[in-house]
């Protein structure tokens, strides 16, 4: 049987950089078929040939639809095929309307003017395809939560591309639109989703997954891209594996083990990707840092609190976890902790001397380091080189007189900095965006360590890192603790947390609500006490 | 690197091609210390300008604040008969608090820099044209040496002699410097060829003018303004936090920036240059006149643009922008010695200015593809 959609031999390369090389792929009508791979693997490269983004004759290799060889010079042409990309990143206008942005590009017309009334339609019935009976086709999209501009994103991906194929209308008899067999081979659509469940809850998470399944069984085919395995594993029929711009191998799921896709990602078995836990620090009679009723507003309404009446203390060579679900207020205490944000009222002490938090500045003044959680938007300004990202934080010490910068003190620390923490990049002067998200990281932590941290706050230190970085990652954690340098470790996923703490804060909704030792504790008790109601 | 390469060849084609279509009138002495006098409004302006667009910002308030500086210096000179310095120092003060203005409504109350110097340009127009008016003639001579004044021909050939020494002298420390931090050698003939390149330009420069008046103190000026703005960008804490600032907002304050203080900076530096700019072009015109520095704050903006500055934010070079001036200039000159008329001059300005950016973004898709 021809495949549906077929890759072969595919090849680009960037400024230099062979981004894919010889990657083969095939997708067959009516499938889920998962795309796994470290980041830089290849993925988005693929996605990007696949969806038209880049055009025909910038890569090389073909892509063939149903048999016939297609030649894309840009995402209309993909999208006239059936070919439909879900970025990674949402692709909406904010200020306009869910309806206006499923049209967007392609809005129907009554004599010249928008049909609004058919569009709004036309939006209800996908919503409710989609089971969003809650969302509105007149509401604005900046209402919604992430999770529902996710499904207005998949709502736009099936709508069709030509008013007269009604791709809906197969599920709706009732649609004034003609059926067409969108199973088809040659005719068939294909959704490609890049990491579509990144930014949502997992409830959300489920909710989607399960309307891929429902979209697949009514011959959808679907590629989807995802670092986390127990997704793939969830919803794919065939895994394809990516290693350095290459297809490593496709597995039927029953015969992929998550072992077996891990070793093929990372390109050799993986003995250990959590270190064993190293032993807790004895507790001195001073704390490193000591925090007493510590209150913070909330930035959205601030006559609610972000965190209420927080005590803790942290010890020198101590890592101390935060858990708690997505809201709990951890960001926002190692934020206001740090001087950033809406100011928080309490007692701090550092080493015993009273410390008020005034601005990222001072706090780095007072030892204080932290590691955001957002690395694009608050960790590294992508358009500069690793350098001068690296002294950022701490550039006055590449001054004489305090302002004349000695640029060759900042290079030759910029080497030794790559060097200690194995950054990937071909040198100092080389673009930080350019590089994978794992060094990205590398490249945040190695410039707050260069101010010379007494306390580290890390928030999230190893969000969309692949499995590899992340295990470096963990092991230069420790070695900072055993260093001396209290560390407050926040974590969205709990098992890192668990794995790493010497000691373990649960927050909920603001709240203190429990201190456990890791080793005393199973991971799923803890879970289950982040998430627990108010009530307790 | 490549739109430097551009911008160096263009000019001196452009000089050729009008010098032969004008019959000769270009390339003479004579003309080219006029077209470098009549950049150095401009060329100051876009100094300061590069830093204002880097840190993510604009600045329309620079022609009518230059104008109206210009006017109250000229006024408190000759009409209050203050002496030079007191005058010169009460017009700085007004500048300094003319940016802190600026400065603190974008950085304090978030209001759009495009929004606060809109307004700024209107509201000094006005005062401009309330205290220009009727004209001030301005006689005091040392005033008027600033823009009417020339180095003698030693003294210029001293000038080049004395850049040639200390570019020398920081050359070498750069190299013993790299030397010292245990880098890789640079090439040495790299350092030392730019180092003779720029030192045979500045004699060249020199005899040019020497052939005519001398060195123009105005040009010396903006010379001196420039030196002074690259290496305050490119080499002080204060430069790399502006164009960290402009680069990533957020990041920067992350990373302990103060933005408040940086963006305060920057508009004070711009309102200082523009008082400087007002001070040169009263002294060149030799009186404070109603529409001294009209539209110069567009000018100046192109000529960042030109240079390479994202309205973005988070890049330029304070030499490129100067580049960028000189292209205008040189056009604006050519056309002047043709004679085409001065109406159609702006037409042409303004397809030029659209046209050498959609090269450069045709040449950036054309290596990303």
């Amino acid at each position: 049987m021809t495949p549906l959609l077929e890759a072969e031999g595919l090849a680009k390369a960037y400024a230099g950089v062979q981004a894919l090389q010889g990657v083969g792929f095939d997708l067959r009508a009516g499938e889920i078929h998962a795309l796994c791979g470290e980041n830089g693997a290849g993925k988005s490269t693929l996605i990007k040939i696949l969806g038209g983004i880049l055009p025909w004759g910038t890569y090389g290799g073909v892509i063939r639809k149903g048999g016939v060889e297609c030649q894309f010079h840009g995402p209309r042409d993909a999208l006239a095929s059936g070919i439909v990309v879900i970025h990674q990143e949402l692709s909406l206008a904010p200020s306009l309307t869910v309806s206006g942005n499923i049209f967007l590009g392609r809005e129907w017309t009554h004599r010249g003017m928008l049909d609004h009334a058919r569009m709004d339609a036309k939006t209800r019935e996908l919503l409710n395809v989609l089971g969003q009976t809650d969302i509105r086709p007149d509401q604005c999209v900046q209402e919604l939560t992430v999770g529902k501009m996710q499904m207005v994103e998949v709502a736009r991906a099936l709508l069709p591309t030509d008013p007269s194929t009604g791709f809906v209308a197969s599920q709706n008899p009732s649609s004034s639109q003609p059926d067409q067999n969108p199973g088809s081979s040659g005719n068939g659509r294909v959704l490609i989703l890049d990491e579509p469940t990144s930014a949502l809850s997992s409830r959300e998470s489920e909710i989607l997954l399960e309307l891929l399944v429902v979209l697949k069984q009514q011959g959808t085919a679907i590629v989807y891209v995802s670092h986390k395995l127990d997704e793939v594993f969830a919803i794919a029929d065939r895994i394809t594996v990516l290693r350095n711009g290459q297809s490593i191998e496709t597995m039927d799921r029953p015969d992929a083990a998550p072992n077996r896709v891990v070793a093929q990602m990372v390109g050799r078995p993986l003995e250990q990707v959590f270190p064993n836990r190293t032993p807790a620090p004895a507790k001195s009679a001073v704390p490193l840092l000591r925090v007493r009723d510590w209150t913070v507003p909330s930035a959205q309404n601030p006559l609610a609190s972000a965190i209420t009446n927080l005590s803790f203390d942290l010890h020198a060579g101590e890592i101390l976890g935060l858990a708690g679900l997505m809201g709990a207020g951890r960001t926002e205490l190692v934020e206001s902790l740090f001087g950033l944000g809406p100011k928080g009222k309490g007692d701090l002490q550092i080493d015993g001397v009273p410390f008020h938090p005034n601005g990222a500045g001072a706090s780095v003044a007072h030892g204080l380091a932290l590691v955001p959680e957002d690395r694009r938007l608050h960790g590294l300004m992508l358009e500069k080189s690793v350098r001068h990202n690296l002294t950022s934080a701490c550039l006055k010490r590449f001054c004489k007189f305090g302002q004349i910068l000695d640029e060759d003190a900042e290079i030759h620390q910029s080497a030794l900095s790559i060097g200690e923490l194995g950054v990937k990049t071909p040198h100092g002067e080389f673009v930080v965006g350019m590089l994978s998200g794992g060094n990205q990281q590398k490249v945040v932590l190695a410039k707050w360590l260069l101010t010379h941290p007494r306390i580290l706050f890390l928030d999230d230190p190893t969000r969309g890192v692949d499995v590899g970085a992340k295990s470096e990652i963990y092991r230069i954690i420790q070695n900072l603790s055993q260093q001396g340098i209290g560390i407050v470790l926040i974590s969205s996923e709990n098992e890192e947390v668990w794995r790493l703490s010497h000691r373990i804060l649960v927050l909920r909704q603001g709240h203190l609500v429990g201190e456990c030792a890791p080793d005393t504790i199973d991971p799923a008790v803890l879970f289950e006490l982040c998430a627990k109601g108010s009530s307790s | 690197m490549k739109r430097t390469l551009a911008l160096l060849i263009t000019i001196p084609v452009i000089w050729i091609l009008f010098h032969l279509l004008s019959g000769g009138a270009v390339l003479t002495a004579g003309n080219l210390v006029n077209l470098f006098k009549y950049l150095t409004v401009v060329g100051i302006l876009a100094s300061g300008m590069t830093f204002v667009m880097a840190a993510g910002h604009i600045d329309l308030s620079v022609g009518s604040g230059l104008g109206f500086l210009g006017a109250i210096n000229a006024l408190l000179l000759e009409q209050h008969h203050w002496p030079l310095a007191l005058a010169l120092g009460a017009g700085i003060g007004l500048a300094i608090t003319m940016g802190c203005l600026h400065g603190v409504l974008v950085s304090r109350l978030q209001i759009p820099a495009f929004i606060v110097t809109l307004s700024g340009l209107m509201a000094y127009m006005g005062l401009k044209q309330f205290f220009a008016n009727p004209v001030i003639p301005i006689q005091h001579s040392g005033f008027l040496e600033l823009g009417q004044g020339y180095l003698t021909g030693f003294q210029g050939l001293l000038g080049a002699g004395l850049f040639s020494l200390v570019f020398g002298w920081i050359t070498r420390s750069r190299i013993q410097s790299r030397h010292r931090h245990g880098l890789p050698k640079l090439k040495a003939w790299i350092p030392w060829a730019t180092w003779g390149g720029l030192t045979g330009f500045a004699f060249g420069l020199v005899a040019i003018f020497n052939a005519d008046r001398g060195v123009p103190l105005c040009v010396l000026a903006l010379i001196l303004v420039a030196t002074s703005c690259h290496a305050l960008a490119v080499h002080t804490r204060f430069g790399r936090h502006v164009f960290a600032m402009g680069s990533a907002r957020e990041a920067a304050r992350y990373s302990g920036i103060s933005i408040p203080k940086t963006t305060l900076g920057v508009f004070v530096l711009m309102a200082l240059l523009t008082w400087l700019a007002g001070l040169v072009a009263t002294s060149q015109l030799m009186a404070a006149a109603a529409d001294i520095g009209d539209n110069q704050e567009l000018y100046a903006i192109a000529a960042c643009v030109i240079g390479g500055t994202s309205l973005r934010g988070g890049t330029g070079n304070v030499w490129m922008s100067l580049l960028g001036a000189l292209l205008m200039a040189s056009i604006l000159n050519g056309m002047e010695q043709v004679g085409i008329p001065s109406t159609l001059q702006k037409v042409i300005l303004g397809i030029i200015l659209t046209a050498s950016i959609a090269l450069d973004q045709w040449g950036q898709r054309r290596i990303e593809a």
